[in-house]
């Protein structure tokens, strides 16, 4: 029925609210691109089967995405008079009591997702659906929407996009009506001028001065179009919005037809997207049988008619003058500007091209006023924008939030942050035409003007996540080698010199660039920015300037060091695990030959580049594991606890020292880092002599790490393993005291390396910090190691959020429950053991593994807590008083500032505070020698030698990074060992990097493909522990070692990442 | 409608120019250096080369580096052509073009003139180019037979890097005439025809051999049949019967004579 | 291909804007490539010069001017895609069917076939469904969430067999 009067529109209007309250259950499942293949059209039909069967007589629809994209399909169930459920992560098997629920009036309450009592569609008034179901949570209490506020997104996901009469139920072409009778074109312009509209597709031009331009030229024929060409890999708002609400972007065109004067209209949309273009001719058709298009466009003396056209696979035809071309049925080459479309356009007639997401904006901006859209976003970035939100990123899906949104809101808030809990490194917006923003500006406002004036642009809407395992260079490579592809090959900025950029950057990710390639690539950036004929070469350049910007450092480590960080540059990654690893281990080939049951030969790998495999076994934070391949999909391979598997079970190789250098070495420090640098100094037949100033060997590991991680015997048997290749080991013995650096020179000894550590705990500077009960938890850790007496209360607070602070808790909880078997039944109170933390758990630097095992044997853990001060009574620590903190701005880390929050201190009783928050060294063996250059508490080195500012005398380990890691000191202790014997060989420190890979080839294993199918599935192997009932009053290892059965399973699930196609 | 004429800067200098004409010719004329490769008067501005390119400092169009042979003259319009940004810009063009057409010594002269003489880009040399390396896909020659001729025998083929001029499928096409204005109009004369015996072989367009006419009183071959039928349609008044299947000297000779024929008053002119 | 059904697909287009390519997109999808015989004809119909469609044709990814195997895969390389392992699905899909890396057709498109032309494998710039990457649409259908594991499954359903 043609539609020429408002009673007629709400005529049109009831019948669309009928089947939106059709007083039967309505069940509408979303059937949008990403719906469908998630399988919604099979829950659509087990739900009609389901329903027949039960002779359940209820409305049935197709509905578009609402967003949520992570928890397809989503079906939407509607009883009459209730609030409206959206049921997520339907399958077909759940089909039948979904429909039983129904039967009996109630929703499948495991299925249910959220509900909406009533809800706003912008150009018109409420709907309301119904109030109850209390136990159902709000769609505004769902995290992922709490935040977002749907404008343009109103009814994507709610309407029946192939119903026009579902789309004016709800207010649609009220605008047309309101438009086309009510308004002059000039005050509809003045409208959208008032808005401050400015084009969605990514330049930002405003919307109603465009309008207006087009308008101005006088010609007997004037055209509008659509760029549905959305080319942004990653990007796919526009095809949402065309395949879950059509007619907002046809309302939007017949609007800005009639005000700038224009017949005809087209749409054109890539071809990559035939759902899209279907909703499209179904929604043109109804609206031309409706009155809405063609002659007379509701009845007045207005003609406007739209026709679709397809793209057929050019990104450049996203740029306007390109896009024409093609309309006109040429390739995709953009003209020179002047002349611009409004003025040349379309068949050389005045033309108005606006995005998608333009289009629908504008019946809000008609309905609603321009006044009231203005008030939306920032004063000169207002509205809202639909993103998408991709990559490694947890709730991937559609996001539309208010201009000038922080990046942090929309990553973290509605995001949830990285897959798997991983840090996100940085985000990159705008597509191949934008940058990528390191996590530290993640405070940065979205809107057109503050991305660019980080060197990036907003673009269509596209933001893509990145996380540490994306190399920044291969990033930058991808999107040039996307816009090489793309380039029309017009002009030559462009089409030459975006090839040659690329090849560079593909030398520089094969380990052979140069450091002047970088000065290369930025002024060839900045000449093919500045002087290429179109948008798409003017931006082309964008991602490799902003990551030379940002992470300059990642190019560097792949042309000096011929390092990839990510591992993901297969040429000079052999497997990310290697690659990982600050010792090389070659993993892939240990791991191959445990699958193999070859133990002992796995043993003999791991020994070439690892001084203490039981001991790492059991203490390594496992970098290799955050980049195993089988993580990004699955769970990564157990690599620790595999290793530790090898080293507890096979014999360990024997070691021939080839010749004796005579030479003498001195070793300051029995940690890791000081064993490790002995262990390959004495492998080279170097004279090697530790001094240690504890009692016992093996620093941080003897003194720092419990022994419930790590058992003494083993320590004590790894050491003495290292032991015996002709190290002596003095304990007993401080440098700086009972004997100084010059004096060990006096002695003999030619070279020396400083690993003394970090045995100090930092101070938390508040008032009572020196009070009875106030410990210091390097300290604590040290005590308990050596058998010393600790005094600890019952309500025992721990300060901090790293390994030491949740060493200490653990170990405080077994160390009191070894006494309260004595004295409970005198006390008669439980023990607590709390770890009070002032960021989040996302921020928490302890290895994850272990915090979990806090938790699961009771230690409570606050988080956004601080101290203030400690309250004493007679010089003893009473109470302590905390303050809540809120997260503030991000700083360089890409953490963010913790602020307290005023007024929210409030005071608990303590018995013992634990400070666990940083290290600092004990200088002591600085005295007596001059002229060892330091920076606050760390010794100055040359990252690459490990030499310090005195001759013969090298460092490594914490007192050089700060607090660090095991396997971060052992590699350190390596790279001193060959930078001491380069010197005591006279040859120049400084190494000149190759690319090597270990040339063990162990072959592959050979998989029926029913073997294979059930690796895929195979679950990552847990290693028995001792039992949380176990764990009071003693510190037995929790953790065992894997059987070899279980060892070779789990070996069985490696990838072999190394080997690579003959 | 009458002419208006407005006043622009060159380089601090005023020059008197026809409202609308590009920047770009008002230089040539005034003898101002602006280097150009794709710009062809008989053709709109096609705006591929980028060396062209000047800084708008004053006037009403928006400041900055753009293209002379699309900037229109208007009253007070303002330009630099030779800005050090300019001038840094232009370098890594040329570096670029002798990069991708080391065959071209138009190119190769040019880029002297500028002070480049040596590319940091790898010189892209392929054996047996039809056009010799020197092919800068200016477009010009599809230009002019697309547009200008309205033949389309040849045009861009693949896309980006990627494309190169030539005849559909590369392989000899019986829809070009043989006329040469892509040759003509070749900025670097990369490309290659060839009269052979009876034909003219268009080498540079997949070995498209077109049949030549030939004269039928010296029997020279002179000029391709569909050129000639090409012309003869266009022609008007139309060209006489007896003048058509002659070549130019023949024709001359018989033009001539009839002129002295008519001088004398044994016939009338154009009879 | 036959010249009825050509020119049923040319009387379709009245209008001038968008009838060019609607035409060769119409002959692409219905033959699954652009064949020499179609556009010979159609440039004749239309009084266009074939140097014009051979361009067209070349210069879009969508047309081909080669056939294609029975089966066509299209692994998406967008960005989404990229971060999350594409590159390792389209190198395990080429493994799997033993077909060689760097083939491109003359006319400089990315395509490889099988021996016995039972599949192609091309790749495309983002299908929009970035929520489900790595993403592999097999003859229209599409697949989200694979893995390199996964692959051998989804071939078997269109007869491929493991050697």
């Amino acid at each position: 029925m043609r539609i020429t009067t408002e009673e007629e529109l709400n005529r049109v209007r009831e019948n669309g609210l009928a089947k939106i309250f059709p007083a039967k259950p309505r069940i509408a499942v979303g059937l949008a691109t990403c719906g469908i293949a998630a399988g919604g059209d099979r829950v659509f039909q087990a739900l009609k089967n389901a329903a027949k069967n039960k002779e359940l007589d209820a409305y049935f629809t197709k509905v578009g995405c609402i967003g949520y994209c992570k928890e397809e399909p989503l079906v939407n169930i509607s009883l009459p008079g209730k609030p409206l459920v959206i049921l997520h992560r339907v399958s077909a098997e759940d089909a039948e009591r979904i429909i039983d629920d129904i039967a009996i009036g109630k929703v499948t309450k495991d299925k249910a997702l959220c509900k909406i009592e009533e809800w706003n569609h912008i150009v018109s008034g409420k709907i309301r659906y119904g109030k109850g179901f209390d136990d159902i949570p709000q769609y505004g209490e769902v995290p992922y929407f709490k935040k977002q506020r749907k404008i343009v997104l109103r009814d994507a996901g709610l309407i029946n996009p192939e119903d026009i009469e579902e789309y004016i139920a709800i207010g649609g072409y009220s605008a047309v009506y309101k438009a086309l009778r009510k308004m002059s074109p000039v005050e509809i312009i003045n409208e959208v001028k008032a808005s401050g509209l400015r084009g969605r597709g990514g330049a930002g031009f405003p919307t109603g001065i465009k309008w207006e331009f087009t308008r101005m030229e006088k010609s007997d024929k004037k055209y509008i179009i659509c760029n549905a060409d959305e080319g942004d890999p990653g990007a796919y708002m526009n095809r949402n919005e065309m395949e879950s609400d059509p007619h907002m972007v046809i309302e939007g065109m017949i609007i800005g037809a009639y005000a700038i004067g224009a017949t005809e209209g087209y749409i054109y949309v890539r071809e990559e997207y035939p759902l899209a273009v279907e909703r499209l001719k179904i929604a043109i058709r109804q609206a031309r049988d409706y009155g809405l298009l063609g002659e007379h466009v509701i009845g007045t003396d207005f003609s406007f008619d739209i026709h679709l056209t397809d793209g057929a696979g050019a990104f450049v035809c996203g740029e306007e003058t390109a896009l024409i071309a093609s309309i006109e049925g040429n390739p995709g080459r953009p003209r020179p500007r002047p002349p611009f479309p409004a003025q040349k356009g379309l068949w050389g007639k005045p033309t108005n091209i606006n995005n998608v997401e333009t289009w629908c904006n504008v019946p809000l901006i008609i309905n609603r006023g321009g006044a009231w859209f203005s008030q939306i976003g920032t004063k000169s970035n207002t509205g809202t924008k639909v993103f998408s939100l991709v990559g490694k990123v947890e709730k991937v899906g559609l996001v539309e939030v208010p201009l000038g949104t922080p990046i942090r809101t929309i990553v973290y808030d509605i995001g949830a942050g990285g897959i798997k809990g991983r840090k996100i490194k940085a985000v990159q917006t705008g597509g191949p035409s934008g940058g990528c923003i390191p996590a530290s500006l993640f405070d940065t406002p979205v809107d057109y003007d503050h991305l660019k004036a980080v060197g990036s642009i907003m673009g269509s809407g596209g933001i893509v996540v990145m996380d540490e395992n994306t190399c920044m260079v291969d990033a930058a490579k991808y999107f040039i080698d996307f816009t090489v592809d793309e380039s029309c090959g017009k002009c030559v900025p462009c089409r030459e010199g975006l090839a040659h950029m690329y090849s560079t950057l593909d030398r520089i990710t094969k380990g052979k660039g140069t450091l002047d390639d970088l000065n290369v690539l930025e002024e060839l950036g900045n000449t093919i920015k500045a002087t290429s004929l179109c948008g798409l070469g003017q931006t082309a350049p964008n991602p490799v300037l902003s990551t030379l910007k940002y992470f300059r450092d990642e190019y560097i480590e792949h042309i000096k060091y011929k390092r990839c960080p990510a591992g993901v540059c297969e040429d000079i990654v052999y497997a990310p695990c290697h690659n990982a690893c600050p010792l090389g281990q070659d993993t892939p080939s240990y791991i191959a030959y445990i699958a193999e049951g070859k133990f002992d030969k796995a043993l003999e790998v791991i020994m070439r580049t690892n001084p203490f495999p039981r001991i790492l076994g059991r203490v390594c934070d496992h970098p290799c594991e955050l980049h195993c391949l089988s993580g990004e999909s699955g769970e990564p391979i157990a690599i620790r606890a595999l290793k530790r598997f090898a080293a507890d079970t096979a014999e360990f190789p024997r070691i021939e020292i080839k010749e004796n250098k005579k030479k003498k070495v001195a070793v300051i420090g029995s940690g890791p880092a000081g064993l490790s640098a002995a262990y390959f100094l004495a492998l080279k037949g170097y004279n090697v002599t530790v001094f240690e100033s504890l009692p016992f060997p093996g620093g941080m590991l003897r003194v720092g790490i419990p022994e419930y991680r790590l058992p003494r015997n083993v320590l004590n048997e790894e050491i003495k393993r290292i032991a015996d290749l002709g190290i002596a080991i003095k304990t007993n013995v401080t440098v700086g005291k009972d004997i100084t650096i010059p004096g060990l020179f006096a002695q003999g000894f030619e070279a020396m390396f400083i690993a003394v550590g970090l045995h100090k705990g930092a101070n938390l500077n508040i008032p009572g910090e020196n009070a009875k009960g106030v410990v210091d938890g390097i300290k604590f850790l040290r005590d308990i190691a050596m058998g010393n007496k600790v005094d600890l209360g019952k309500e025992i607070f721990v300060v901090g959020g790293g390994d030491v602070a949740v060493d200490v808790a653990r170990s405080a909880y077994r160390y009191i429950t070894m006494d309260v078997a004595k004295t409970a039944w005198r006390l008669g109170r439980e023990v607590k053991v709390h770890i009070i933390y002032r960021r989040t758990r996302r921020e928490m630097p302890a290895i994850a593994g272990e915090v979990e095992e806090a938790l699961s044997e009771g230690i409570d853990v606050q988080f956004l807590t601080s101290p203030t001060r400690v309250i004493t009574k007679n010089g003893k620590i009473e109470a302590v008083e905390w303050v809540k903190m809120r997260l503030g701005e991000t700083d360089k880390s890409g953490r963010r500032r913790p602020i307290p929050i005023e007024g929210s201190e409030f005071i608990t009783p303590a018995d013992t505070l634990v400070v666990g928050i940083g290290q600092k060294p004990d200088l002591t063996f600085v005295e007596g020698i001059d002229g060892l250059e330091m920076i606050k508490n760390s010794i100055v080195v040359d990252t690459d030698t490990l030499s310090t500012s005195m001759k013969g005398v090298f460092a490594g380990g914490d007192i050089v990074t700060g607090p660090s890691t095991v396997v971060k000191a052992a590699a350190a202790g390596k790279t001193a060992a060959e930078s001491i014997d380069r010197y005591l060989r006279g040859i120049p420190l400084q190494r000149q990097y190759e690319v090597h890979f270990p040339t063990e080839n162990v072959p592959t294993l050979q998989f029926t493909v029913k073997e294979l199918e059930e690796l895929a599935v195979q679950k990552r192997v847990k290693p028995k522990e001792l039992p949380i009932s176990e764990r009071t009053g003693n510190f037995m290892e929790v953790e065992r070692t894997l059987t070899p059965e279980e060892a070779i399973k789990e070996a069985r699930r490696c990838l072999r990442c190394d080997v690579r196609e003959a | 409608m009458a002419q208006k004429f407005v006043t622009i800067q060159i380089n601090g200098k005023e020059y008197e120019a026809k409202e609308g004409e590009s920047v770009l010719s008002v230089a040539n004329r005034e003898n101002i250096d602006i280097p150009a490769l794709c710009h062809n008067e008989a053709l709109e501005p096609y705006g591929a080369c980028r060396l062209c390119m000047v800084d708008v400092v004053g006037g009403p169009t928006k400041k900055g580096m753009t293209t002379s042979c699309t900037l229109k003259a208007a009253d007070g319009l303002a330009v630099i052509t030779d800005t050090d940004e300019i001038k840094n810009h232009r370098r890594v063009i040329f570096e670029l073009y002798l990069a991708q057409a080391p065959g071209s010594e138009v190119i190769r002269d040019m880029a002297a003139k500028y002070g480049v003489t040596e590319t940091r880009f790898e010189k892209k040399i392929v054996p047996s180019d039809p056009l010799g390396n020197k092919c800068i896909l200016c477009g010009q020659c599809i230009r002019v037979c697309n547009e200008v001729m309205g033949i389309g025998a040849i045009n861009y083929i693949g896309r980006g890097s990627n494309t190169r001029v030539n005849t559909p499928y590369l392989e000899p096409t019986s829809t070009c005439i043989g006329c040469g204005a892509c040759a003509d109009v070749c900025p670097t004369n990369a490309i290659r025809i060839e009269d052979i015996d009876d034909r003219r072989v268009m080498k540079s367009w997949s070995n498209t051999a077109v049949q030549l006419k030939q004269c039928r009183i010296c029997g020279k071959y002179y000029a391709p049949n569909p050129l000639a039928d090409y012309a003869y349609e266009k022609m008007d008044p139309q060209l006489k019967e007896e003048l058509k299947d002659v070549c130019p000297d023949c024709r001359r000779k018989i033009v001539s004579k009839q002129g002295v024929l008519a001088k004398k008053g044994e016939i009338t002119e154009n009879a | 291909m036959d010249q009825q059904k050509l020119d049923k697909i040319i009387s379709r287009y009245t209008l001038p804007s968008g009838r060019l390519l609607g035409i060769l997109e119409e002959i692409q999808r219905s033959e699954r490539y652009l064949p020499r015989e179609a556009l010979e004809y159609v440039c004749q119909k239309i009084d266009v010069p074939l140097s014009k469609l051979y361009s067209i044709a070349t210069f879009y990814s969508f047309f081909n001017l080669e056939p294609v195997g029975k089966h066509v895969i299209t692994v998406c390389m967008g960005t989404a895609c990229h971060v999350r392992g594409a590159p390792r699905i389209l190198a395990k899909m080429e493994e799997l069917l033993e077909v060689k890396q760097g083939g491109s057709t003359p006319d400089g498109k990315f395509m490889l076939t099988t021996k016995d032309r039972a599949f192609t494998i091309n790749t495309a710039r983002c299908f929009g469904a970035c929520s489900m990457a790595p993403v592999v649409r097999v003859d229209g259908k599409i697949y989200g969430y694979n893995t390199p594991e996964g692959l051998p499954n989804i071939l078997r359903q269109y007869g491929w067999r493991r050697e």
